[in-house]
């Protein structure tokens, strides 16, 4: 371990010097109430130079641009990259971690080389999992897909999917059975958003964004030779994907929101609080329970790593991100007072630590909401980690005939 | 360097070994295990092991509800070590790690300030003839003797796994026999030992809460209500998987800042404060869920859930207490922004 600390402190310093030389100049400012068209270009022109630098793509396997570093290494990008405030890749979210986490695991070389350079060019990759009755019971999703020649062809509709507007490529997860166990009959696909048949209608939220997506499918041609795994697998390939954002991503969000502090500091400096101790206890507490976070990932990626995860360790990590940002978040609203109640544009590709505290607070029900709710994270810990038996499946109406 | 998970195994073992010994027999085997050599150096007949290692015990300790003074004597060697070398602190060191038993308080000193001659909460009196004096208003490390000058009473708490004292020092005239360092020469001792303090206590909260969610968690595996067992129960799943979550955070925590020190790579005191106010705040709540979910058996003395909410309840107290702790690491925070 020796000379590590050094070489953090260099790495650190690069770092440094590197963002402060390329960050878009008032890019919070230009990305405030913009149009869509300004904030992809802006996305893309801030990923191209992050990937060329290698900070895009730190968490990938050596070989790929900036590939390779050890947990010390990502975890001091990520903080630099959120204590200068950068921009946050989110247009390309799915793409580095979701989609490259289930490639690396899932893909032949020829589709992982394939994908994984696409990706590096800039392509943007969303997710098709939830639909309209298949949300925290994702494996009863009804998306069908039928297999013509060395085609599928697929019917249905996809919902929740963020930048799906923006997007180049799908993970799609679809039904190629209807026989036995409603896990047993799932395949996955990758899908061209290009392809014909395939209508995408943004989603209006809570905050004025529209970060997601519906995905409506009539007739959509895949081919067989952008399916990971085999068919009838897609439910363990889909495991991957989900466990990247329980585990891998908040990895770089846990060192975001540490570097993200000084936003509320800031806050109780223009609201005159900043020698109320109960506000100091409160960021005291916060600032322990992110470390005790960044630990957590840290842990859990060692885990990973070692080959010694255990089913239900992913849900942790991201039970307890969804727990601290929400007290983040919540925080910084107290301390705002009624100035946060004044409605102010949110921001594109803040991240979840944008200082405009309202925004940030709703946003922050995205973590506790999507990629499993914590109420699915919760079934998973109890009976994967701690061993407790599953509800009884069968399930009727008081009174019904059977 | 021994194996951690060996080192654990092997105290797991000891502790359940010796649960119903008396303290002499309970002390006795764990000065042969070496528990108290554990940090001081091989030139002293120490282990020279890491905090790191400190902390498997302490949990384990914490675990069996053990009311092992290690603490102590750990502590105790930590800080007369980060004082200047002399004959004195190094005959202490070697006679504390052989197994002498030394009274430690366990109260961060800056929680007690304008009463510098007494200690509170101070863990290992009954068997012990000195004591280690750590002041902060006027920074001074000394090793009292006990007896007519300084008298320790015992103070019951509701915690019955650990025995406190008190210790009236007014009468002591602190002098060049006892005085291990004083003035800006203990400052560093200070820190050492307000730092393993809150480590250690800590380490007690993350041992005592993992196993008390564990006991918990196979309760209601094993009893039935409604024809099934309330392991099965969404409402009781959830909670104990919260608790579950809150337990890992504070213990990947722990064990990260230990590793961080143990690798010289950090040497934050304020961190610490924040790690016990964390660990101490989770095993509270595990503690109090416990009861809980134990029901009507959680009343009932003979049952060991009440033991640990009640070390629980005390542990707060013990070092800073909590929020003293947070403000502390948010003050921190709050001035390197401003630099």
């Amino acid at each position: 371990m020796t000379g590590l600390p050094d070489r953090a402190k260099l790495l650190r310093q690069e770092v440094r010097a590197w963002l402060d030389a390329n960050i878009p100049k008032d890019w919070r400012a230009v990305m405030t109430g913009c149009s869509q068209e300004s904030f992809v270009a802006a996305q893309r022109a801030w990923y191209f130079k992050m990937a060329a630098a290698g900070y895009a793509t730190p968490h990938w396997p050596a070989g790929w641009p900036g590939g390779g570093q050890g947990l010390a290494e990502q975890s001091v990008i990520y903080e630099e990259i959120a204590r200068a405030d950068a921009p946050r890749l989110i247009l390309f979210f799915v793409s580095l971690y979701h989609a490259a986490s289930t490639l690396l695991e899932w893909a032949t070389s020829e589709q992982a080389q394939e994908h994984l350079s696409g990706i590096l060019r800039g392509e943007v990759w969303c997710q098709g999992f939830s639909e309209p009755n298949a949300g925290s019971d994702l494996a009863a999703l009804k998306t069908r897909a039928e297999r013509r020649g060395d085609m599928y062809v697929v019917t249905g509709q996809k919902t929740w999917s963020t930048m799906a507007q923006y997007a180049d490529k799908c993970l799609l997860l679809v039904r190629t059975s209807s026989e036995g166990a409603k896990q047993a009959g799932l395949t996955y696909l990758i899908m061209d958003m290009k392809s014909p048949n395939i209508t995408v209608r943004p989603i209006r939220q809570i905050t004025g964004d529209a970060e997601f997506a519906e995905i409506f499918m009539d007739g959509v041609e895949i081919p067989v030779a952008n399916r990971l795994g085999e068919e009838g697998e897609g439910w363990a390939v889909a495991q991957a994907t989900l466990a990247s954002e329980r585990g891998l991503t908040l990895m770089e969000l846990g060192r975001r929101m540490r570097g993200a502090l000084w936003r509320i500091v800031s806050e109780m400096t223009v609201t005159g609080c900043i020698e109320d101790t109960i506000i100091l206890r409160d960021l005291g507490r916060l600032r322990t329970q992110i470390d005790a976070l960044g630990a957590l990932a840290d842990t859990y990626l060692r885990r990973r790593i070692e080959g010694d995860e255990r089913a239900g360790d992913a849900s942790v990590v991201k039970l307890y991100y969804a727990r601290v940002l929400r007290a983040y978040a919540s925080l910084g609203l107290r301390v705002s007072g009624l100035a946060g109640q004044y409605h102010a544009d949110f921001t594109c590709g803040g991240s979840q630590e944008t200082g405009n505290w309202a925004v940030d607070f709703m946003n922050s029900y995205a973590w506790s909401i999507a990629g499993g709710s914590d109420e699915i994270q919760r079934n998973i810990i109890a009976e994967r980690l701690l061993e407790m038996p599953r509800e009884p499946k069968a399930w009727r109406l008081p009174g019904a005939v059977t | 360097m021994i194996e951690q998970s060996e080192l654990r195994d092997a105290a797991r073992k000891l502790l359940a070994d010796i649960a119903t010994a008396n303290p002499d027999e309970t002390w006795r085997r764990i000065t042969e295990a070496g528990w108290p050599a554990l940090i001081a150096p091989e030139s002293l007949g120490g282990l020279e092991q890491t905090l790191t290692s400190c902390c498997w015990l302490y949990m384990e300790i914490g675990a069996a509800l053990s009311p092992a003074p290690l603490v102590a004597s750990l502590l105790a060697i930590e800080t007369i070590s980060a004082c200047a070398r002399s004959a004195a602190r190094d005959v202490w060191i070697e006679r504390i790690a052989a197994g002498e038993r030394l009274a430690v308080s366990l109260l961060d000193p800056t929680q007690n300030p304008g009463q510098a001659r007494r200690l509170h909460a101070v863990l290992g009196a009954d068997r012990a003839t000195h004591a280690l004096a750590v002041f902060e208003n006027e920074p001074l490390i000394a090793i009292v003797p006990l007896g007519k000058h300084a008298v320790a009473v015992a103070l019951p708490t509701w915690d019955t796994t650990r025995d406190l004292s008190d210790i009236d020092l007014s009468n002591l005239h602190f002098d060049g026999a006892i005085v291990i360092a004083r003035g800006a020469a203990a400052k560093p001792a200070l820190s050492a030992f307000s730092t393993h303090l809150h480590v250690a206590i800590a380490a007690d909260c993350v041992g005592a809460s993992s196993r008390i969610l564990d006991e918990t968690v196979s309760y209601l595996k094993t009893r039935r209500q409604f024809e099934r067992p309330l392991a099965m129960f969404q409402a009781l799943k959830h909670r104990c998987a919260d608790l579950k979550t809150t337990v890992l955070a504070a213990e990947a925590l722990l064990l990260e800042y230990v590793a961080d020190i143990d690798g010289s790579r950090a040497e934050d005191g304020v961190l610490a404060s924040g790690l016990k106010s964390i660990a101490s705040s989770a095993f509270r709540a595990v503690a109090e869920d416990a009861m809980q979910l134990h029901g009507g058996m959680a009343m009932a003395a003979e049952h060991p859930c009440h033991l640990y909410l009640k070390r629980a309840l005390l542990n707060e107290q013990l070092g800073s207490q909590n929020d003293a702790c947070d403000i502390v690491v948010g003050r921190q925070l709050v001035s390197s922004l401003a630099a």
